[in-house]
């Protein structure tokens, strides 16, 4: 802690201070590799052809502190703000450089967030410097930012979600492996005011960007539906069809306790059970607008 | 430095290109599921990055993958530095359910199914004084129906177009504007019934379009930044009915229509704004809000009651008897009590969260979120209705618009005590409101903590554990009997019976994740997690729903261009439900609601994920990657009667297990990648994919014609949607370049 603040102290002193600023060339002169590959990037374009602040102007140093120490002392890690994983600056101070240009968009809701609470940095999952390689194993939809440290997005998230790797793989899924879609899709890893880092109000708000056929509002509701559609799936994957959590008759069964046939524990040979379960009949279970439908059968 | 340079040599395009066989049992649709695999010529991916046109100010970069496909899709980025950019995007996705559906029933237009004349003249009964048909002679019509029919296309495909705008007036300001179109067209398995007993699955038709609009506003600067947003999405069903032909009727009659009409989902708009901020305060402390108000809309006009013309109408004036109606005085509702559901929600989403470290060891954050779902659409009565087109139901219904509000209090109070390495208090309070459901109001407290240890760069340990206790205190098992539930017919919900998301709940959710990398030859890391729900006051339904699961992986670098490496999770689930088998009251027998006839279910799945995998240089001049992975599925269902078979009165003769499911899918991919120089790098590149399936519920179904045990004139006359195993080689010789 100590070390890591001393070192915070002591750039932050030198930040003020335009002396301490050796400019790009400076650094290219020893890194003339990592220069070439960052100048190419989008970040690299912005700050040496169209810089917009002082601080953009100063190009490297504009993410790793002023270098004039670092020249100085011949290079090492003690003298500059480096990204690596054996950076000595906490996360904190780290994600400050680049929030100094990145609180905008879905950053906004950052501080406080899940992950900027459990200490991570945006060098956990981003890499500026270097481009990427097609991946073999999981493809991922099309993007203009291919700057993770990872093959794809999904594959920087399994790092900690080690578990939803496992589930996009069952047999029941969407098409995460094919690349349509991905953990971004859904959630903003960078904060939300929303559960579980989701980039819409609710569960459901999210599961309507792609099936807004299930919106309503219906004459007949069927209210755990409405409430929350991971009541019976599992987005992330199930071996079940319809990324439903339980086959059916059980799935239904947890709830109705009636009589006559939602009680009955059913046959394996019967319509309750096999293909849809109780969908055979009741197939608009999602919600139905037919004044014969409050069973969900019209 | 020198080494990554040569990675990092950028180039202005790739492509790459190729031919492609396939080979082995590859007919099932979980093979093409969600893609499409040609063989012959194809261009897997291309790329033109033109990022420093007119002077480095513009920029113009497209890319494509999978072209020419039917999951093809491709994206252009268009635009100048710092000032615009527009981006299009088009991508198609298959959806394919089962190459094996097979109906005799005709789709003449959209929605509309009909039995061809010569056809149905056989499988219609002969009237009296013919003798009726038996089971056995119905079945073997619909066998030789089936051999002969037209085999369906039951797959779907969705068209998604979009264009993003992105502008920057100034300094600190964005605008964007964002347009997208998506068609999804196609058919897909959907069961329909016209009595108690008769499961007919047809193609359901879809026909969908869904427009979105987004447009909004942002300022950011040092001190906080606001956005403003404004969004709609508009859904049109271009089929919004589903009519099918009764095979074995052909004039109707009460309990016997001669077709059915089915309401297939109506148009719907919703629309939302949102309001957010955020305002950096002294003491390193941050502000931050959202306002989301949002409408949802709905008024498709209603159907009438049914298609069956034997069905008698109310007079206008007709004063429905009271509940249980004698049957002389059933008849259907002669007008509908509105034309429309004039359906309307409202939520809005409030939050507000602020963030410090005033002490930098001491980050605490508090949050208060407030979401409300009201729903003021209609509440209509309808004194009676038409059961699946069959007959009066004889009891009155009425809608409840369901609607609910959440609000979510959390505190997060934390200690560093190491460089990245804290421990944190965390504190959260729910409360959800309900309306029209059997538990009004629920509070649910979670007292935590979270440990994070990264002081040391090749050490990272994460672990967390909640408790939460959710309460149920005024459940209400009546609120559903009416207008929703079985009515005076039947006995309403057990009343001891708690609703999984409703009922009182203890839950213990606990997660760790380790991460060594002691040097960069070797790394590992594993994981566990468990969440363990446990429904104590819940005497009927789910009582325990407990899962449990772990990784391991290990990564071997022994060489700066190959790493090796291998993962393994299991995944551990286990529910417990109870339920018992009540039958009311008819005219010959008292009702049976006997604790005698309890039964319990266990289900249990198990979930085994292997992969191991190559990634580097075999030689100087040849990369090799492969990489083997299995995913292993296991469910069991196990289900016990808990009363005494020789008592009198017990019913529960049907608990059994069911037979156990599970499927398997394996692959693996081997690549071989030439790099010659000048940008040529041809490669060759083998996948072999195996699924194997074992389920009681599709095996039993591809005969597709079954005459369901359960009811001796009961039939499931079904599509046919199998979706069996696959054992599919892919060879492709391709070249990438690189330019």
């Amino acid at each position: 802690l100590s070390t890591g603040s001393a070192a915070g102290a002591a750039q932050a002193s030198q930040a003020q201070d335009e002396s301490q600023y050796v400019g790009s060339e400076a650094c290219k002169t020893c890194h003339e590799p990592s220069f070439q590959s960052w100048k190419d990037t989008a970040m690299g374009k912005a700050f040496l052809d169209h810089p917009q602040s002082p601080l953009e102007r100063r190009g490297c140093e504009s993410c790793h502190g002023p270098g004039r120490a670092h020249v100085e002392g011949g290079g090492g890690s003690a003298t500059i703000i480096g990204f690596g994983k054996t950076s000595g600056q906490p996360a904190q101070e780290l994600n400050a450089r680049c929030l100094q240009c990145h609180e905008k968009g879905m950053r906004l809701f950052w501080k406080g967030s899940t992950h900027e609470s459990r200490g991570l940095t945006c060098v956990t999952c981003h890499q500026v410097m270097q481009p990427n390689v097609p991946p073999l194993r999981f493809a991922e939809p099309l993007t203009g930012n291919r700057q993770f440290v990872k093959q794809t997005q999904m594959e920087v998230c399994f790092q900690c979600h080690k578990l939803r790797r496992a589930q996009v793989q069952r047999s029941s899924h969407m098409p995460f492996r094919e690349g349509k879609i991905t953990c971004s899709n859904c959630h903003n890893p960078h904060g939300t005011p929303n559960p579980a880092l989701l980039k819409e109000s609710t569960v459901n708000e999210n599961c309507y960007q792609c099936h807004a056929e299930r919106r309503g509002p219906f004459l007949w509701e069927h209210p755990p539906v409405m409430e929350n559609c991971t009541n019976c799936h599992e987005a992330h994957g199930s071996s079940r069809p319809q990324l439903l959590k339980a086959s059916m008759p059980r799935l239904c069964n947890q709830c109705h306790n009636e009589s006559r046939h939602p009680t009955t524990p059913q046959l394996a040979t019967t319509r309750f059970a096999f293909n849809r379960g109780c969908t055979n009949c009741h197939s608009m279970i999602h919600g139905s607008n037919h004044p014969s439908g409050v069973r969900f059968q019209r | 430095e020198k080494a990554f340079a040569q990675d990092v040599e950028r180039k202005k395009g790739h492509v790459e290109f190729g031919v492609r066989q396939l080979y082995g049992e590859r007919a099932s649709a979980k093979f093409t599921e969600y893609r499409h695999i040609p063989q012959g010529f194809f261009v897997q991916h291309f790329g033109l990055d033109l990022d420093d046109l007119l002077n480095n100010s513009f920029f113009a970069n497209f890319q494509g993958r999978e072209t020419l496909e039917r999951d093809q899709n491709y994206l252009l980025d268009l635009g100048k530095y710092r000032k615009y950019q527009f981006q299009f995007r088009w991508d198609q996705t298959p959806h394919l359910f089962t190459t094996t559906g097979k109906s005799f029933f005709l789709e003449p237009s959209a929605g509309v199914f009909t039995v061809p004349g010569p056809l149905r003249s056989l499988l219609v009964p002969p009237p009296p004084p013919a003798p009726a048909q038996t089971t056995q002679q119905r079945q073997v019509l619909l066998q030789d129906a089936l051999q002969d029919a037209r085999l369906l296309d039951l797959s779907l495909r969705r068209d998604i177009g979009s264009g993003t705008f992105t502008y920057v007036p100034a300094p600190h300001w964005d605008l964007g504007l964002q347009y997208s179109r998506e068609k999804q067209v196609g058919h897909r398995p959907f069961g329909t019934t016209m009595y108690f007993g008769f499961v007919n699955e047809l193609p359901e038709p879809i026909n969908y379009m869904t427009h979105k609009v987004k447009l909004g506003t942002e300022y950011g600067s040092e001190t906080g930044g606001f956005q403003l947003d404004y969004s709609s999405s508009i859904f049109n069903n271009r089929v919004s009915t589903l009519v099918w032909d009764n095979p074995f009727r052909n004039v109707d009659a009460v309990d016997n229509p001669s077709r059915g009409r089915l309401d297939l989902y109506p148009d719907n708009s919703a629309h939302k704004f949102s309001f957010a901020g955020a305002a950096n305060m002294p003491y390193s402390t941050r502000l931050m809000a959202s306002i989301a108000p949002g409408w949802m809309r709905q008024n498709d006009a209603f159907l009438p009651f049914t298609t069956n013309t034997a069905i008698p109408v109310c007079p206008s004036n007709y004063a429905f008897p009271a509940l249980p109606r004698p049957a002389a005085s059933l008849c259907v509702p002669s007008g509908l009590p509105a034309s429309d559901l004039d359906g309307r929600k409202q939520t809005l989403a409030m939050n507000f969260k602020l963030a410090s470290r005033g002490i930098s060891a001491l980050p605490l954050s508090v949050s208060y979120r407030s979401y409300d779902y009201n729903n003021d659409s209609r509440s209509l009565i309808f004194n009676d209705y038409v059961a699946s087109d069959m007959h009066v139901s004889g009891m009155a219904r009425r809608n409840l618009p369901f609607g609910y509000s959440r609000k979510n209090l959390g505190l997060d109070a934390g200690l560093e005590f190491l460089k990245n390495s804290s421990v944190a208090f965390l504190y959260q309070w729910e409360r959800l409101d309900r309306e029209h459901r059997d538990l009004e109001q629920a509070d649910e407290h979670t007292v935590g903590f979270k440990f994070d240890f990264n002081a040391l760069d090749w050490l990272l340990l994460k672990a967390s554990y909640r408790h939460s206790d959710r309460d149920a205190e005024h459940y209400e098992a009546d609120e559903e009997s009416f207008p929703i539930g079985e009515g005076p017919f039947g006995m309403g919900q057990i009343h001891e019976l708690r609703k999984l998301d409703e009922a009182a709940r203890k839950r213990h959710r606990a997660e760790v994740v380790l991460q060594m990398d002691p040097s960069e030859t070797y790394g590992f890391a594993a994981s566990y997690g468990t969440t363990q729900d446990d429904f104590a006051e819940s005497l009927y339904g789910l009582q325990k729903d407990i899962n449990y699961n772990y990784t391991f992986e290990f990564t071997f670098n022994p060489h700066r261009a190959v790493s090796l490496f291998a993962e393994y999770t299991r995944e551990k689930y286990k529910y417990r439900q109870r339920s018992r088998q009540r039958t009311p009251a008819s005219a010959t027998a008292a009702a049976n609601d006997s604790a005698n006839n309890d039964w319990e279910s266990v289900r249990r799945d198990l979930v085994d994920n292997w992969a191991v995998g190559w990634d580097g240089n075999v030689a100087e001049k040849a990369i090799f990657s492969a990489f083997y992975s299995l995913s292993a599925a296991k469910n069991r269902v196990s289900t016990l009667a808990l009363g005494n078979p020789r008592l009198p009165g017990f019913l529960v003769t049907t608990a059994q297990d069911y037979p156990d499911t599970s499927n398997r899918w394996h692959q693996v991919v081997a690549s071989f990648k030439f790099p010659l120089g000048r940008g040529f790098s041809p490669k060759l590149e083998y996948r072999y994919e195996r699924y194997d399936r074992i389920d009681f519920a599709l095996e039993s179904v591809v005969q597709y014609n079954i005459l369901d045990v359960s009811l001796v004139n009961s039939i499931f006359l079904g599509v046919g949607a199998d979706i069996p195993g696959y054992r599919a080689h892919n060879i492709a010789v391709s070249l990438e370049y690189d330019f």
